[in-house]
């Protein structure tokens, strides 16, 4: 009878099974030590979460206190915190957060603002907002409160080929086609300049030697789904723009001038895209140019900064800067929308004095130091941080980057905290997307994008 | 060796007439036809790897690729780097692989028990209901989950199982019961009434028809719907997520936590995710396929 | 005909007992949430910023009846699940097929044909996704090293489609062949060996012999297939975002965004509930041709 195959698999499932509920009975629980208190923390698998949980937990130890995370991917991060918190659930201690979720879980109360907290002036002093780079942490604040620690800041700047810009063969060419010396462009119209003049195919000759693949002037992440109009917005707003309506009245402007000329703008820049943009995210696009085959990138400066310059991951190491984005209306010098990632302390924690305790010491200025030495990208949000001598030193690129950033004063503004925003923005990106892929011009599609936002803001009240 | 030959060419007619010389022909037909059929037979074992093997070979490339070259696709020769996959060995990654393979496992058993079941007693008795039961059975399926997480959610945290393999396999074995049972009837349906029905005339219970009888014809069935409910459960994602957090992670939101978010799309690191979580169910179908097979053939054997 | 309920007598128990936990199962686990789901498409919801759902008639219905990117989803949907179906169906059954006729190392080559049904769906996703591209891809790599002329697969709408095709029967293949693979193996084989000693050629002995026998799973599986297809998500997330444009805006993906991006899920359950009806409509139709279809072989 064992030998007839239909046994012999029910003999092997059952087998497997015993095995299967032995071990899981005879796991062994992980024992914690009697002293130590264990936080959770909920966040994304980027390396500088992980740099945090590792200089976290260093911190900690001292103090009795270790960290075990939990990574998920970025969009998922919120939505668990949301719907843990709804069930009543009370895993987390910490919860990553990013600064256009901030409404939404301060709506929901879902995390407990920082102010909260601040309770006592030594609390405060661990604090110390008075050091925060307010051109970034404003990204974090909702209603007159902070509700994050700040942590990472992502200003979208340009990286450029230093070498390509330096080099005579290329200057004197550029000179003679377009009248003006060959630099790092300034405003939009010098850029689509350099990035027509930067885009080869191969075979073509680039600083005097043959290209063996296909050159791009830009390169860009534009996949559907936020990454598009998370890139196109600051050139939205660099052209006086509204970010999809006026905050004064409420009322639409997707098919303003200013926003139809931007829309126009990218479509043509567009052509000197890596092709197959669009269904690239921001690492994606970051590894084309880390492999040589840009001149220019546009993204946020932790994600250049994180692939760039590392040795195992790009070729071009040491010949990339960084620099504002260009201007294009005088009002909105180097015009960019900010960005800004935070720790926040879950409403549910159990542990909220230690959490706290923790938090303020690995985001003080000399816990972020340390930070930085895992993870060199790190954008501090801190002005302390920038200004030490140490990271002045041994972190150039990020010194100099937000060095302009800070000095240059560039136009910043933030996503507003609107309820509804993601809903329009998927409006407006779905047609500039369709704009992009010749499915529609662009005055047709931002026309009909702006009857659809209309009607949704009737929908939602803001507007009769 | 082709057909002209064969033909009867003028005054040897009769020669194939006789016996013997028919028979030689019909043996150098057969090897002909034989010839022809291994060819055509190589032919598509060749197409069906063409088709099969690319896309995971690709992802296997990837997972070894220096990072620097990843995106040169002119760079086919290289020294393979094995990086990814010690990271993943050092990353801790064993564990929710583990779960992933217990909760898959005891889903699928129970689905196809359960299901099993109520097949066979849907096929073989009539009563007033049933069509529309079936249907109630079947509808579900249509539902993309995502309106049920808090609902579900908070069932489970009134049962005390969050984060609890025992939750997901709970889970497991609800969701696939609709498919279990569609694959199962159409089994079912291979195996005649009358069988069942003499049986019952002679006076045999219901349990004994359903073990003795429907039971081993419907062998291949159950291992089909067994397989199909292991694979869906594997890949499982969205329930897994929302429900577990640090005890009970499944291998698949473990390796969705390495890959796109908005900023670092790491190709190289999801490659290697991919192939690590493929490997285990590849080796277990591959063990298991003599079983397998045998168990679809079994059929064959009804007169 | 089958047993009455009549005969049963005592057996009655034994029958609820073998089918009460699978349907208990259902109900609870499958059912009950569905119910929940049809009765939030009459509330508006938003996880976040509601603190529970509130009642607004049939404002959703309402507007879905309104809404021109939800028909434009429909419609591409089902685009997509009748033609992906059809391509699994037809390479499925050649693959079948092909396994039936016991070529050497079958089972080997079985365990290994079903390999990206059991890749997870978004790992098939991003390979696909990778290979298509026009930057990174080997396919496009591939074709301008032999100078043929191409489109921008994903940036493209037709093609982008396609793309999504591609991958789709490259994943799911594999489940189809299975399934008709075991109902081709319930053939007898003495019934090829009468039927090519009285002559039948290959064309009449698929007709007269395959497709009877096969034409029951075919129906099951092209109703499985056709089913997920016309749902599938985690392909079209990750290769294309639902773009160019939205011209892979399949309806999943515009229920996902409801869900998971506006948190609008009143709007999202109103949206399955339809999705439902138009599922479910079309549901009956197929059983009932299915079961007429089986009552006649039955016979």
């Amino acid at each position: 009878m064992l030998r007839q195959p239909r046994y012999r698999v029910a003999a092997t499932v059952f087998a497997m099974l015993l095995v299967a509920v032995l071990v899981t009975g005879s796991l062994p629980q992980t024992s914690r030590a009697q002293s130590m208190t264990t936080l959770t923390f909920l966040g994304p698998d980027f390396d500088e979460w992980v740099a945090f949980v590792k200089v976290a937990n260093e911190i900690g130890k001292p103090m009795g206190i270790q960290i075990k995370p939990e990574y998920l991917p970025w969009d998922n991060v919120f939505q668990k915190a949301l719907i843990d918190y709804k069930s009543g659930v009370k895993t987390w201690d910490y919860v990553y957060v990013y600064n256009t979720w901030i409404p939404g879980l301060a709506a929901a109360k879902a995390v407990i603002p920082i102010d909260d907290l601040m309770t006592t002036p030594a609390a405060k002093k661990a604090v110390a907002p008075e050091d925060f780079i307010s051109l970034t942490t404003v990204g974090l604040q909702f209603q007159n409160k902070l509700w994050a620690m700040p942590m990472l800041a992502a200003p979208y700047m340009m990286g450029y080929r230093t070498d390509l810009f330096a080099d005579p063969t290329e200057k004197k060419a550029f000179q003679a086609k377009y009248g003006y010396p060959l630099a790092v462009p300034q405003t939009y119209k010098q850029l689509m300049d350099v990035a027509q003049f930067f885009t080869r195919k191969a075979g073509a000759t680039l600083m005097g030697k043959p290209l063996d693949q296909d050159f791009y002037g830009v390169v860009m992440a534009n996949k559907s789904g936020g990454f598009l109009f998370h890139r196109y917005e600051h050139i939205l707003v660099a052209f006086g723009g509204d970010l999809i309506y006026d905050p004064k009245t409420m009322q639409p402007t997707v098919n303003s001038p200013q926003s139809i000329a931007a829309a126009k703008y990218y479509v043509a820049l567009h052509k000197y895209m890596e092709p197959g943009s669009e269904s690239l995210t921001g690492g994606g696009a970051e590894r084309i140019m880390a492999s040589g085959r840009g001149a220019i990138a546009m993204d946020a400066l932790d994600n250049m900064l994180s692939v760039l310059p590392v040795a195992k991951l790009s070729k071009i190491v040491g010949k990339v800067s960084y620099t504002l984005l260009p201007t294009q209306v005088a009002s909105r010098p180097h015009a960019n929308v900010g960005d800004a990632n935070g720790l926040a302390i879950y409403a549910l924690t159990q542990h909220k004095a230690e959490a706290f305790k923790l938090a303020t010491a690995v985001l003080n200025t000399q816990g972020t130091k340390q930070v930085m030495k895992e993870y060199p990208a790190l954008i501090p949000m801190r002005s302390s941080v920038i200004k030490d001598p140490e990271v002045r030193t041994n972190y150039p690129n990020v010194f100099n980057a937000m060095s302009s950033f800070i000095n240059g004063k560039p136009y910043t503004t933030f996503i507003p905290p609107l309820k509804e925003w993601v809903q329009a923005q998927d409006i407006y990106e779905q047609a500039l997307s369709a704009a992009m892929s010749g499915q529609q011009s662009v005055e047709d599609a931002l026309s009909g994008a702006q009857a659809k936002v209309v009607d949704f803001f009737k929908r939602q009240g803001y507007v009769k | 060796m082709d057909a002209r030959e064969l033909a009867p060419r003028e005054g040897e007619a009769d020669v194939l007439l006789r016996p013997a010389a028919r028979a030689r022909a019909r043996v150098r037909d057969r090897s002909a036809a034989a010839a022809r059929r291994a060819r055509w037979q190589i032919a598509g074992i060749i197409a069906l790897l063409a088709w099969t093997l690319p896309p995971f070979l690709y992802l296997v490339m990837l997972s070894i690729k220096p990072e620097r070259i990843l995106i040169d696709r002119s760079a086919l020769f290289f020294v393979p780097t094995f990086e990814r996959y010690t990271d993943f060995v050092a990353s801790g990654l064993a564990g929710p692989i583990w779960t992933s393979l217990i909760t898959s496992t005891l889903g699928a058993l129970g689905t196809v028990v359960l299901a099993g079941l109520a097949a066979m007693t849907f096929r073989f008795l009539d009563f007033k209901a049933k069509t529309v039961l079936f249907l109630l059975i079947l509808l579900p399926r249509m539902f993309p989950p995502v309106t049920t997480l808090i609902p579900i959610q908070l069932t489970l945290k009134a049962m005390g199982l969050i984060d609890t393999k025992t939750a997901l396999v709970i889970l497991f074995i609800g969701f696939e019961i609709p498919l279990a049972m569609w694959v199962l009837h159409t089994f079912l349906a291979d195996v005649p009434r009358e069988l069942a029905e003499s049986a019952a005339l002679d006076g045999a219970s219901l349990p004994a028809i359903v073990l003795k009888i429907l039971l081993p014809l419907a062998g291949p069935g159950l291992l089909a719907a067994f397989i199909l409910a292991f694979i869906f459960n594997w890949n499982e994602f969205l329930f897994p997520l929302i429900v577990t957090s640090f005890n009970a992670r499944t291998g698949s939101v473990a390796i969705m936590s390495f890959t796109a978010g908005y900023k670092k799309l790491q190709w190289g690191a999801l490659a290697t995710l991919g192939v690590i979580m493929t490997i285990p169910v590849v080796l277990f179908v591959l063990a298991f396929r003599q079983s397998l097979v045998r168990g679809f053939t079994a059929g064959a054997l009804k007169g | 005909m089958g047993m009455k309920w009549a005969v049963l007598g005592s057996g009655r128990f034994y029958f609820w007992l073998m089918t009460v936990p699978a349907v208990l199962y259902v109900v609870v686990w499958r059912l009950a949430p569905a119910v929940y789901t049809l009765w939030l498409g009459l509330h508006t919801y938003n996880i976040v910023y509601d603190n529970a759902p509130r009642w607004n008639h049939l404002a959703n219905f309402v507007q879905i009846a309104r809404d021109g990117a939800l028909r434009q989803s429909l419609g591409l949907s089902a685009k997509f699940g009748l033609i992906a179906t059809a391509a699994e169906v037809l390479i499925g059954l050649a693959a079948a097929m092909f396994f039936d006729t016991d070529p050497p190392g079958r089972n080997l080559l079985l365990g290994v044909f079903l390999l990206p049904m059991i890749m997870a769906p978004v790992v098939v996703g991003t390979a696909w996704g990778t290979l298509f591209d026009r930057t990174v891809g080997y396919i496009p790599y591939v074709l301008h090293l032999l100078h043929v002329p191409q489109p921008d697969w994903m940036a493209t709408p037709g093609t982008a489609m396609f793309a999504l095709l591609v991958a789709d029967a490259w994943e799911w293949t594999p489940l189809v062949t299975l399934l008709l693979f075991a109902s081709l193996q319930a053939i007898p084989r003495e019934h090829f060996e009468a039927a090519r000693v009285d002559g039948a050629s290959g064309w009449q002995l698929f007709r007269r012999i395959i497709l009877p026998q096969v034409t029951g799973m075919v129906l099951v599986a092209a109703g499985l297939r056709l089913m997920d297809a016309f749902l599938e998500l985690d392909k079209v997330f990750v290769m294309t975002g639902g773009g160019p444009g939205s011209s892979t805006q399949f309806v999943s993906m515009f229920v996902y965004k409801q869900a998971f991006q506006f948190y609008e899920l009143g709007y999202a359950s109103a949206v399955i509930t339809v999705l439902l009806a138009v599922l479910g409509a079309a549901y009956w139709l197929y059983l009932r041709s299915y079961y007429r279809a089986l009552g006649a072989a039955n016979l």
